[in-house]
């Protein structure tokens, strides 16, 4: 039987909207107190142990004893787009942390934020350049031939070409949520899916690269925000006021805002080449690609692979990134599908205890399980 | 009571507890800029706004979250607002069972008229192109006003090919731009009247092209997002029809919101990944790239007659400094291998060389 759909009282509509305004107001006096320096990423001990350009290596203080079989140090690399807090947002939510805690050596490199002097870098100047810099540096200060190479989505795929450029300094290659091949994962039943990579497609790079030089972050996090656009701009806000009278998970959700919305600029002709080259041409995948007049051949990935994707990626759809599987030159080829979002696979509370300790017992035993 | 009576007092009640949420968020702006509660003012949006930016005065994170959150809930109050509004227009329709669309087309229809610039709008593009060339000419340089003046003027007027290419008064004194002007652009007036110069105005005709390309495609892309806001609308009113049937409830503000959200999410993003859409997306972002560079270009114009480096010119001193770097960060590379391979040890004499023959 049809029956009015609203069952709203004035009574329960005043008492709502009592209930909103008095939040806000308990709220407003919590937030008006922060200060930007009160919200810390990226909070874990590190030194800077080398320098270049823009670019900071970092080395993490442990936080355990180092595991015997664990014999070579990490360096994770983490994308251009995006600031590399993602992989160390809060003490509770910290890939970092968690590898520290497994007795990893774990080091990351800090890209910086790119200037307009930077417009001119090219993909080939992080992978062949700054990234080889780094991985020597750390070879040389721990006196070891290789590292393991941890790459997180865009980083990922610098770390593919460069595992696949420079086979005999990798020893063990970790990528998440990596973007592989660019044209699969789109589903009709799921439009948002992918939607980033469809809108990439047609895309004129090169006039916006010309005309900006490097690219606007706020230009990236529009694309990144059309995914949902209620939902990221004002649902999110809406929901806020359940915790605002919460010092700390407030805290937590500044935290995240000031990663969304305070990453770098892309550097220019990078930019150009990444969606030139890996998503409009897919250039990685045919084996089409070059990286400073060397073919970036996967079949020259040997080492062991472990592959990490999230389930419910929007961004990077799972095809695209355990596409790898059937072009990498390695027997040893391991997945690891995790039930998260894209970048709940580094901040989701299950990912803790999954993610680190599923690459440390790959690293130490081969295995998953 | 029916539908239509029970969309009336819904929409009443909602109205009422708009009006106590609007008194109690403006007495809370004005606490924070005065101490004192105060009356409402005309305008209670940018009253609230300079209570915002009170609270938030030191703190750049917090004061963006205020923001947002306040722009949330303003939101979501148009949102219950105008899904009230669309749900009264369709109610008596549900209720009898009888089609509903055709009621809420109509409403959608004069929603997006005014969302997308009804026809006797055009009228006012003289106004309008005279309020985007202040916008466009307002953040530069005071000395350079007499002479934009005279361009607005020019192109205002209509007589583009007059105004530019001719030897009328207002294209004779901006050439002159003479000792009464600026002594600064005395260079610049004595720029040649031909080749160089016409050159220059192209520049200034570009910008004024790419201005009005920049509108025009701003206004499709409005009208796309626009169609794609009344979809969902209607898909919303479709979901409240279903509920209806079912018996199920909305019972609270937020739960109406969320249904929005997800509704309308769900009903963008299918516009989002239509080729249409994506062609017009692509159109805006082309016309802005090319407002901006021919921005570019007439600014380096008058920073060229000053004697000011251009951006074009500081491009060319990067791409060199970059291709430095990349000369010296190879040589270094190159120079660290042939060390390693002179420190690396000698190999060891093959074993069969070294025994002697005995006879």
């Amino acid at each position: 039987m049809i029956s009015f759909p609203f069952e709203l009282k004035p009574s329960d509509l005043t008492k709502e909207v009592a209930d909103i305004n008095r939040k806000l107001s308990e709220g407003l006096q919590v937030l008006k107190d922060f200060k930007d320096e009160d919200v810390d990423i990226g909070s874990t001990p590190k030194e800077v142990i080398y320098t270049e350009d823009r670019l900071q290596l970092y080395r993490y203080k442990p936080l355990a004893h180092a595991h015997p079989d664990i014999k070579t140090p990490m360096v994770i690399v983490p994308p251009l787009i995006n600031g590399y807090e993602v992989a160390d947002l809060q003490p509770s939510r910290s890939l970092v942390r968690n590898l520290l805690s497994e007795g990893i050596d774990v080091h990351l490199i800090n890209w910086g934020y790119p200037k307009p002097a930077d417009k001119y870098l090219t993909v080939d100047d992080y992978v062949n350049g700054y990234m080889d810099n780094c991985i020597d540096f750390v070879r040389a200060k721990h006196g070891v031939d290789t590292v393991t190479v941890l790459g997180i989505c865009q980083g990922g795929t610098m770390s593919t070409c460069y595992a696949a450029l420079h086979p005999e300094k990798v020893d063990h290659l970790v990528l998440t949520v990596t973007p592989i091949d660019f044209h699969v994962g789109k589903d009709p039943k799921k439009p948002h899916v992918g939607l980033l990579f469809t809108m990439g497609a047609t895309a004129d790079v090169d006039k916006m690269v010309e005309t900006f030089g490097n690219v606007p972050v706020d230009v990236l996090n529009v694309s990144f925000l059309m995914a949902a656009p209620f939902a990221l701009n004002l649902g999110k806000y809406a929901d806020v006021v359940d915790i605002l009278h919460d010092r700390e998970a407030l805290l937590n959700f500044m935290r995240m805002e000031k990663w969304l919305f305070g990453g770098p600029n892309a550097a220019g002709e990078a930019y150009r080449q990444f969606v030139k080259w890996f998503l409009q041409d897919n250039a990685l995948v045919k084996g089409e690609l070059e990286l400073g007049g060397d073919k970036v051949d996967l079949k020259n990935v040997t080492m062991p692979v472990l592959n990490v994707y999230a389930e419910r990626d929007h961004l990077v759809p799972p095809p695209c990134s355990v596409a790898l599987g059937e072009h990498v030159g390695t027997d040893s080829y391991t997945e690891l599908a995790i039930k998260t979002g894209h970048i709940g696979i580094y901040t989701g509370g299950a990912s803790q205890k999954l993610l680190a300790p599923g690459v440390s017992k790959w690293l130490r035993e081969g295995v998953l399980n | 009571m029916n539908f239509s009576e029970q969309a009336d007092t819904l929409a009443k009640n909602w109205s009422e507890a708009q009006k106590q949420a609007w008194d109690a968020w403006f007495g809370m702006a004005s606490s924070a800029m005065t101490g004192r509660n105060q009356s409402m003012p005309p305008d209670p949006m940018a009253w609230l706004k300079q209570g915002v930016d009170a609270w938030t005065r030191g703190s750049g994170l917090g004061g963006s979250t205020i923001d947002k959150l306040f722009s949330s809930q303003t939101n979501s109050v148009g949102i219950m607002d105008f899904l009230t509004k669309a749900w009264q227009s369709v109610a008596p329709q549900v209720e009898a069972g009888k089609p509903w669309k055709p009621e809420l087309e109509a409403m959608l229809k004069q929603w997006t008229e005014q969302m997308t610039g009804a026809p006797g709008r055009m009228g006012q593009m003289g106004a309008d192109t005279g309020n985007m060339f202040d916008s466009l000419f307002n953040a530069w340089p005071s000395a350079l006003a007499p002479g934009l003046a005279m361009w607005r003027d020019a192109l205002m007027s209509g007589h583009l090919g007059a105004g530019v290419m001719g030897q009328v008064s207002p294209l004779d004194r901006l050439l002159q731009m003479n000792a009464e002007m600026h002594p600064a652009f005395a260079g610049v007036g004595e720029m040649p009247r031909v080749g160089l110069t016409r050159e220059k105005n192209a520049k200034f005709l570009r910008y004024a092209d790419a201005a009005a390309d920049m509108q025009r495609s701003g206004a499709k892309y409005q009208s796309e997002i626009t169609k794609g806001l009344s979809k969902a609308v209607e898909r919303t009113i479709e979901k409240l029809a279903a509920m209806a049937e079912k018996g199920e409830k909305i019972t609270s503000v937020r739960e109406l919101n969320s249904l929005w959200y997800r509704t309308a999410d769900a009903t963008l993003v299918d516009t989002f990944n239509g080729e249409e859409f994506i062609a017009i997306q692509n159109e805006l972002t082309l016309a802005a790239m090319a407002f901006k560079r021919s921005q570019r270009d007439v600014t380096e114009l008058f920073l060229q007659a000053l004697d000011i480096p251009t951006r074009t010119e500081i491009d060319d001193a990067y791409k060199t400094i970059h291709d430095l770097k990349r000369e010296v960060r190879q040589l270094k590379k190159a120079q660290a291998a042939q060390a390693a391979r002179a420190t690396k040890p000698a190999p060891r004499a093959r074993r069969k060389a070294a025994v002697k023959k005995t006879a």
